[in-house]
């Protein structure tokens, strides 16, 4: 199974693990990396590297949050140039990426998949209620249109 | 020659944000990391990029050759970055011009230990921020614009 590694700024990787695990139960293969002020900053790097490592040939994703941020270089190490390692690297975590990188390598033994299935379910994830209600009550006249009238 | 407008030391070089708000505050358009190891790594250098807002240059040189690199950066209004006083110490002594020099972030190692806050420095360190003191360097811990600024002198 495909490792999971939560890169963080200070408790943010605990808090997803928290809120994963509310609502799924504990999980296997989910590693935590956070970045506190003052550490070392070497230090940080090799558990990361640690952490995505331990997963062997099975590879790993590192979710991390902020682009350009020290828990992002580092996973970028970690991950080296294309195609070099089994290590990907998706940053702007929110929670529900993170459940469905859990669920989703279920399903899949190849991480690039597993990265698109996140990435998708990052952007999916993100709506504004409002919008998002209208955009439903749009799509349903619509239906009931066509229906009445399939050829109108 | 290119003009030098900030000195910052930070163990996380380029790191998110914090540039931008340096770059913002002090006005420069073109960074220049001077960093042994990371100059002589492609790979790094180039993840170093992407942190790099558009439109702002970016240099990753060497000790060595960054005297080089800064007199034949034309009129670029730099941003010098380092891992620790000792490489900005190197360049004054090879006769760049420095006038400030801003402790970031020195985050702990084996060989440092607690100088302010979070900054942690070696006895190594120390001496060498005497050392710029020295010079008529100002050397001064601050982490982001908005905070106040602590000159190391008191601390040493």
């Amino acid at each position: 199974m495909i490792g999971v590694v939560v890169a963080t700024h200070g408790e943010l990787a605990a808090g997803l693990r928290d809120a994963t695990e509310m609502i799924l139960g504990p999980q296997e293969s989910l590693a935590l990396v956070c970045l506190r002020p003052g550490d070392s900053i070497e230090e940080f790097f090799q558990s990361l590297r640690e952490a995505a490592l331990q997963f062997g040939p099975a590879g790993a994703l590192i979710l991390t949050d902020l682009m350009g941020a020290s828990p992002y270089n580092g996973a970028a190490q970690v991950a080296g140039p294309p195609g070099t390692t089994a290590v990907r690297v998706v940053t702007g975590v929110s929670l529900p990426m993170v459940i469905e990188a859990v669920t989703a390598r279920l399903g899949t033994d190849d991480v690039d998949q597993l990265s698109q299935a996140v990435q998708a379910a990052g952007m999916s994830g993100i709506l504004d209620f409002h919008t998002e209600l209208q955009r439903r009550a749009q799509a349903s006249s619509e239906a009931l249109r066509v229906k009445e009238d399939p050829h109108g | 020659m290119a003009e030098i407008l900030l000195c910052r030391v930070d163990d996380r070089l380029i790191h998110g944000q914090v540039m931008t708000t340096w770059l913002q505050y002090s006005g420069g358009n073109h960074i220049l990391v001077v960093d042994d190891p990371t100059a002589a790594d492609e790979f790094t250098s180039s993840i170093m990029r992407m942190s790099v807002p558009a439109g702002i240059g970016l240099d990753v040189t060497s000790t060595r050759d960054a005297p080089g690199v800064i007199a034949a950066a034309g009129n670029a209004r730099m941003v010098l970055l380092a891992r620790g006083p000792g490489t900005f110490l190197e360049l004054l002594e090879a006769g760049v011009a420095i006038k400030q020099v801003i402790i970031g972030g020195m985050g702990s190692s084996r060989e440092r230990s607690r100088f302010y806050r979070n900054i942690q420095a070696s006895p190594q360190e120390r001496d060498q921020m005497r050392a710029l003191v020295a010079h008529g360097v100002d050397v001064t811990i601050w982490i982001v614009p908005t905070d106040k600024s602590i000159p190391v002198s008191k601390l040493l």
